[in-house]
């Protein structure tokens, strides 16, 4: 065996100090603060997670550069394989970036009130009308004139096709009247349904109209009383109870001395049928608080999201095989709505379009939100 | 004497106009009227010292373009105002119902008034001197000097009246959020400070629009307005600070009714978008307004500036050519082509307007009518519109006592910028299904027992008949191909957008 002279030893080590200096300088770059700009939003510092070794194994890749960028290219699959597809992209939900979804467009439940009962033409935003909106699964309240101080809202799913919201509105907080037996209040319970896209539908108790939110002329009355008495079926009916409920999101025993009220009225949208969109309010009250428990059968729980940039796949014929999906991505770093995705896929033997596309803002050309710590932007198929 | 015929010339050749202001200075003077004094001590002022150079410039360049600039005075609008500052609480709908009755009660008494005729020197040099102040910043610093000009240096943001100090009080009000910046390089971080700082008090009110242009200390009593109230109010804290933003609009959606403003952060030459007291840079879309929603298309975009644009229509046309009125605004500058991807449409012109004019109109479709959108010179036997958004159908148009009339057929200038004319061919039939009369909610889809027409342009709206739904769909048989179509509904709503059809689909302009 040679024994390594002194200079021998320097020559192994040099090759190898090299390779470390330049992986630290390497990880220093990657890490380094991208100068000039700032987060809008905080960064959730999971950067360890984006594949930012993006192989060389690449069957086909896009890279957007500019605002309103539109590309596609070829490719082929020699035979029946899985496919790696890596995708930064922009995209947003209403957690990540309410001003980009509009609260509407979740699935989710309204309350409105008009507290005196005026029934006026309009919705009186400066004084005693209230429309509050919460949303599924994100239980984020969004509305026209809400109070929310004291304000509690607990959910709970019994199945993937229903969820029950359970409210405390604090009489404080809705104002404007002092609770007794025989106060009547404007009234109406709403629910809304995004079936994964978009509004899809809305329901209602009493407005058969949308304008609801506009008009408190359509909503129906609610009124305060002891004792259970329905004379008339335009009044929903609210007894007095000594037995608050707890605010968990489930139907205590006690909810079963109160009155249903079910959701009649098609707003917007077309009901496939009551497993599509469906569900019941109850109430009760005391000197304290108003108390309202929703139960909603829904068969397709969801909220609603966007992609501004994304990437997708079409066979020859036009069929899309594979799209970028809000919901499977993962904060790409910098701004929240930097958005990556990882997965895998099968492709059969063929030919297929892999496409890109970038709207008005937010790419490497313009940010304006913290850019990714990635250079790469696009999609990139790889071999698996 | 050869001399002195020679320096003569020389002296003379050298001082143009024979004055020691620029030409467009001298002329503001001249109309400055009893107020001259007061625009010449200014420029006194920052001619003393040689270091003053540029605020001398800066002084020009607020004078020479100050002619135009002008507010809004009355008595009704004096009124309106010290009931507001009287109110402890407001609500829209009492501004509202207020100034109805003011108008009642003193008709339109509103003139206009020159700020030539009143800004004095203190505004003014206030105003030069914090807006250099501001220049200094770290995040200004980089600003060239015609930047500074107009992202920053305006006593103004619009057309209301100049108010004195504001810069000074501002400065001192929001100078705080400098210390709670990481970021002191760019200008974005301190911009989301201030956005939020407003927000606090100011809420977006659809509802609710001033009578004219709204004064800062008013839009801080009032704490409420219109997006385009807060993207002008939006000016006066940011540009404070130094920051270059701006007022930027759509002034129609080419594929929809009404107009859309915002603001922009001037950053390297590049505008990150946002709008003032409400939606922050980051959070701002100008197409996107929601999920599933069609995508609001501007086939414009501009930019209100402080200065004379001379390439804008006043300046070209003659006297005998008549303009629609929304293109007489001057201080406006087509920024259409840093937003939105554009292309210069040349349409062959085989005989001359009828109007007589050089200047022809494109329109867009507005869901009840063509609007004129904008306007393009004649170029021999061309009309020539440059930059014109893409993805958009187009009706070329002329103009002559106040109407608008169709030179050709519509066009769609296509995301490629190719131009595909729908002229239609009715001897060529195809049968139309019709699934929906607007591109977006369910509730534009089609029902049955409601009343619609299908119409298809041809000079004009030809009807294909009326029908009443059966089903959730309409056939109409004898279509006509190539065709820009429009599909109404006599029973309820107003949604209705203009389509073509396309491999057996509706496709939306």
């Amino acid at each position: 065996m040679k024994n390594l002279t002194i200079s021998n030893k320097v020559n192994h080590l040099v090759p190898v100090l090299f390779l470390f200096i330049s992986m630290v300088f390497f990880i220093s770059c990657k890490n380094e603060t991208i100068p000039g700009y700032t987060s809008a939003f905080a960064t959730s510092g999971i950067e360890n997670e984006i594949p930012l070794d993006i192989p060389d194994s690449v069957i086909a890749q896009i890279i957007a550069k500019r605002n309103f960028f539109e590309d596609s290219c070829l490719f082929s699959i020699p035979e029946d394989r899985k496919i790696r597809i890596i995708t930064f992209g922009e995209g947003a939900d209403y957690n990540i970036n309410p001003s980009l979804i509009e609260s509407y467009d979740n699935d989710g439940v309204e309350v409105y009130f008009d507290m005196n009962n005026e029934k006026l033409p309009y919705f009186n935003l400066n004084g005693d009308d209230r429309q509050y909106r919460i949303l599924w699964n994100l239980l984020q309240i969004d509305g026209q004139n809400i109070e929310t101080e004291g304000f509690e809202v607990k959910e709970s799913d019994p199945s993937p096709e229903s969820y029950i919201m359970e409210m405390k509105f604090p009489w404080n907080s809705l104002g404007y009247i002092a609770p007794g037996a025989g106060v009547k209040i404007g009234f109406d319970v709403a629910v809304l349904d995004n079936d994964g896209k978009t509004r899809d539908a809305l329901l209602s108790w009493y407005s058969t109209d949308w304008e609801s939110w506009n008009n408190t002329s359509y909503f129906g009355t609610l009124v305060l009383g002891n004792v259970y008495t329905q004379t008339d079926d335009r009044n929903a009916i609210s007894i007095k109870t000594g037995n608050a409920p707890i605010i968990d999101g489930k139907i205590d025993i006690m909810w079963r001395n109160f009155p249903s009220y079910e959701f009649k009225n098609v707003i917007t949208g077309k009901l496939e049928s009551e497993i599509d969109l469906s569900g019941y309010y109850k109430t009760c009250w005391d000197n304290n608080n108003f108390y309202i428990i929703v139960s909603v059968f829904d068969d397709i729980k969801s909220y609603a999201s966007v992609l501004f940039d994304y990437g997708w796949i079409e066979d020859l014929k036009g069929n899309v095989v594979w799209k970028m999906d809000m919901k499977q991505t993962k904060h790409a770093g910098g701004g929240l709505k930097n958005r990556y995705s990882d997965t895998t896929i099968s492709l059969k033997e063929g030919h297929y379009y892999l496409h890109y596309q970038t709207d008005e803002s937010n790419n490497p050309s313009n940010w304006d939100v913290e850019p990714p710590p990635t250079s790469f932007y696009g999609i990139k198929l790889i071999k698996q | 004497m050869k001399f002195l015929v020679t320096s003569s010339l020389l002296i003379f050749l050298l001082t143009p106009g024979c004055s020691k202001y620029p030409k467009d200075v001298n002329s503001a003077l001249k109309q400055a009227g009893n107020n001259r004094e007061e625009l010449e001590t200014i420029l006194t002022h920052y001619s003393r010292n040689p270091e003053d150079s540029l605020k001398l410039r800066a002084a020009y360049f607020l004078i020479g373009n100050m002619p135009d600039q002008y507010y809004f005075e009355g008595h009704s609008l004096d009124i309106y105002n010290q009931e507001i500052l009287k109110m402890k609480t407001i609500s829209v709908e009492k501004l509202m119902s207020m100034w109805d009755s003011l108008q009642v009660i003193y008709g339109n008494d509103l003139v206009a008034k020159r700020d030539i005729e009143i800004v004095d020197s203190g505004l003014l040099i206030e105003n030069i001197e914090m807006a250099f102040k501001a220049w200094k910043m770290e995040w200004a610093r980089s600003l060239k000097f015609d930047e500074l000009c107009e992202y920053i240096l305006p006593y103004k943001s619009s057309n209301e009246k100049p108010e004195k100090g504001w810069r000074t009080t501002l400065f001192k009000d929001y100078k705080w959020l400098i210390d709670s910046i990481k970021n002191k390089r760019n200008p974005l971080e301190l911009s989301l400070a201030i956005n939020k700082e407003v927000k606090k008090w100011y809420k977006l009110s659809l509802d609710y629009q001033y009578p004219v242009d709204i004064p800062y200390n008013m839009v801080m009593k009032i704490e409420s307005g219109s997006c385009d109230m807060g993207a002008k109010m939006i000016l006066y804290p940011m540009r404070a600070l130094g920051i270059p933003v701006t007022y930027d609009y759509a002034p129609f959606w080419a594929n929809r009714g009404a107009r859309h403003n915002w603001n922009a952060i001037i950053i390297d030459g590049k505008q990150k978008t946002f709008n003032g007291g409400d939606n922050d840079v980051g959070s701002h879309k100008i197409e996107y307004i929601g999920v599933g929603r069609m995508k609001f298309k501007p086939a414009k975009v501009l930019r209100k500036t402080y200065s004379v644009q001379k390439n804008t229509l006043p300046f070209l046309i003659n006297r005998n050519e008549e303009i629609p009125e929304m293109f007489m605004n001057i201080r406006v500058r087509d920024v259409t082509s840093e937003y939105i991807p554009v292309s210069d449409v040349h349409l062959k012109l085989d005989r001359k307007l009828p109007s007589g004019s050089r200047f022809g109109y494109l329109c867009t479709f507005n869901n009840v009518d063509w609007q004129i959108y904008y306007w393009g010179k004649q170029n021999k036997k061309e009309l020539v519109f440059k930059d014109m958004g893409r993805d958009v159908a187009y009706l070329p148009a002329d103009f002559k006592d106040n109407d608008l009339s169709p030179i050709g057929d519509p066009f769609i200038l296509t995301k490629d910028g190719k131009i595909v004319i729908c002229k239609a061919n009715p001897e060529q039939k195809q049968s139309v299904k019709i699934l929906s009369k607007y591109p977006e909610d369910v509730s534009n889809n089609i029902f049955p027992g409601e009343n619609y027409e299908l119409l298809y342009w041809q000079n004009g709206w030809v009807s294909l008949g009326t029908q009443v739904a059966k089903t959730n769909f309409l056939m109409y048989e004898n279509a006509p191909t190539n065709a820009l179509f429009w599909i109404r509904n006599h029973t309820k709503g107003v949604q209705e957008r203009i389509f073509t059809y396309e491999n057996n689909k509706q496709i939306w302009w």
